[in-house]
This record gives C-alpha cells, sequence and structure tokens, in this order.
C-alpha cells in the first residue's frame, strides 16, 4: 500500500470521495461537486489513477435520452486499500501531502489547521 | 452556447494521444450536464488544461521558443551587414538554410524514427539535449571563425579606408 506522501492533497480529497461509497459508480461532475476540483485538476487526476489501477472505469450500460453516456469511476480494491490508508493516515496526523492544498479542498478533508 | 463549447472540445481532443482519446470522449459527455453558463464555460477551460497536459503542450511550446530564440541570436550575429561582395546573399542564405536544417532536421528525425526507436528516459532526454545545444554552439563559434578569417586573410571587404589601402598595398 502507497504511503499517502505519494498523493497530492487533490488526490486524497478523489480518493476519499470515491471511498464514501466504494461500490458505486460516479461519474465526473458529481466527484467535481463533491471533491470541489475544477475540471482541469480532477480528470488529470482520474487519468493517473486508472493508470496506476487505482480506478477502473466504465460507460454507463444503456444510452440516456437526448444526451451522451457518461464515463463512470469507482476505486478498485487497491485503490480502496489505499484510499483508506491515505485519509486514515491525514486524519491521525501522521503525514502531509504534497503539493499545493487549496483552502476548499483541506476544509472537505478536515485538514483546516493542519500542516 | 453548449454547442460552441462541445464543438470547442471536439476540436481540442483531437491533439490527444490516441491512448487518452477515451477520456476526451469522457470529458465531452460530461459537458451537457454541467449547469449552463460560467459553470460550463469554466468546465471546457479545465478540459483543455487536461490536453495542454497530456500532449506536453507547454513543454513542447518551451522548446519551440527555445529554438526561436537561439535562432534569432544566432542569424543576429551571424547576418552580414552588407557589403559589395557578391556572395553576401549566398552567405545569407546559407546562414538561413544551416539554421532550418539544424532547427527541422532533429525534430524531422524523430517523428520519422530515422535513426530507430527514441529512448525515454532523463538520460537519454539529457544526452539528446546537451548534443542539441552543442550542435547550435558550433554556429556562432564558426560564425566568428569566418569573421576573423575573412578580415585577417579574406577580400577585406568590411575593412576600413586605410585598412584597405594596406590590404592591397
Amino acid at each position: 500500500v502507497a504511503d499517502a506522501r505519494n498523493f497530492s492533497v487533490q488526490t486524497v480529497a478523489v480518493l476519499a470521495a470515491l471511498c464514501a461509497e466504494p461500490v458505486e459508480w460516479r461519474h465526473g461532475y458529481e466527484i467535481a461537486k463533491q471533491t470541489g476540483l475544477k475540471s482541469g485538476t480532477l480528470y488529470p487526476i482520474l487519468v493517473r489513477l486508472a493508470d496506476r489501477e487505482l480506478v477502473e472505469a466504465t460507460w454507463e450500460a444503456e444510452q440516456p435520452v437526448g444526451r451522451p453516456r457518461r464515463h463512470l469511476y469507482r476505486l478498485t480494491a487497491t485503490g480502496l486499500a489505499e484510499a483508506e490508508a491515505a485519509s486514515a493516515a491525514l486524519a491521525a496526523g501522521e503525514v502531509t501531502t504534497r503539493g499545493r492544498q487549496p483552502r476548499g479542498v483541506r476544509h472537505r478533508l478536515g485538514l483546516e489547521g493542519a500542516r | 452556447m453548449t454547442r460552441a463549447l462541445a464543438l470547442l472540445w471536439r476540436l481540442a481532443s483531437r491533439a490527444l494521444p490516441a491512448r487518452r482519446r477515451e477520456w476526451g470522449e469522457a470529458f465531452g459527455a460530461e459537458i451537457e450536464h454541467v449547469r449552463p453558463g460560467r459553470a460550463r464555460v469554466t468546465w471546457v477551460i479545465g478540459g483543455l488544461r487536461l490536453v495542454v497536459a497530456e500532449t506536453h503542450l507547454a513543454t513542447k511550446l518551451a522548446y519551440v521558443g527555445i529554438v526561436v530564440a537561439s535562432a534569432a541570436g544566432i542569424l543576429g550575429y551571424g547576418w552580414h551587414s552588407g557589403s559589395g561582395n557578391p556572395a553576401m546573399p549566398i552567405h545569407r542564405v546559407a546562414l538561413i538554410v544551416t539554421m532550418t536544417m539544424l532547427a527541422v532536421v532533429p525534430w524531422l528525425s524523430r517523428r520519422i524514427r530515422a535513426f530507430g526507436p527514441i529512448a525515454e528516459g532523463r538520460a537519454p532526454r539529457l544526452v539528446r539535449g546537451f548534443a542539441f545545444a552543442a550542435m547550435w554552439a558550433v554556429l556562432p563559434v564558426a560564425i566568428y571563425v569566418g569573421n576573423y578569417s575573412e578580415r585577417r586573410f579574406g577580400t577585406c571587404a568590411d575593412c576600413t579606408v586605410p585598412e584597405r589601402a594596406q590590404w592591397h598595398s
């Protein structure tokens, strides 16, 4: 299991969002709203997580009327383990995440005041 | 507005490498679900950041900028101010052709894999970058030597009148 220090705080936010309901497939806009991340931050993170096989993706099974099928995401078993480890480590204050830590994301992760 | 944004995204996502095309489609499929107005525009602009990141556009532009700036600097240094020497236009053309070849040949050879497969990683990139820089560094030296030899042993076309009188004496 990777160290949470390997993740940016935004990545941890995405992992935490997916970890909240690990069996549910989630679409990008929903994750963006939940994490407060902009699409330009969220999608590169999803791409990297999928490359590392921490996130799996699939298309909506049925074609909705009047709009294109959406891409859905959820954690893999490895991803779930990493997400739980990262969230636990952050909550325990054992690690700090690398990279910039936007206030909104820190707030959602309950990191306000933490270094 | 939505159509324009979707069109913009379709055009931009074409730049994505083949292995990322599905992500481009995935991103595009979300556009219609985003709240219309500013949020939707922001969403698409974010997607452009994805394209920039995945195509390494910023790095490529930086490389192009460095090459153009180097070429401009060397051209400025090597450009002859002009004289009655009939070989001067040829000198200028040769300089432009050399600069163009130095800029284009490495790019082209990489594109058509003229020298075989291209290794990725820091060390091979460093070697390539050093070789490229060394190749460019030779040019100003060659120009300097050319100018010096022309003044010292050439027709003395750029010499001052007293120097020319001395040359032809």
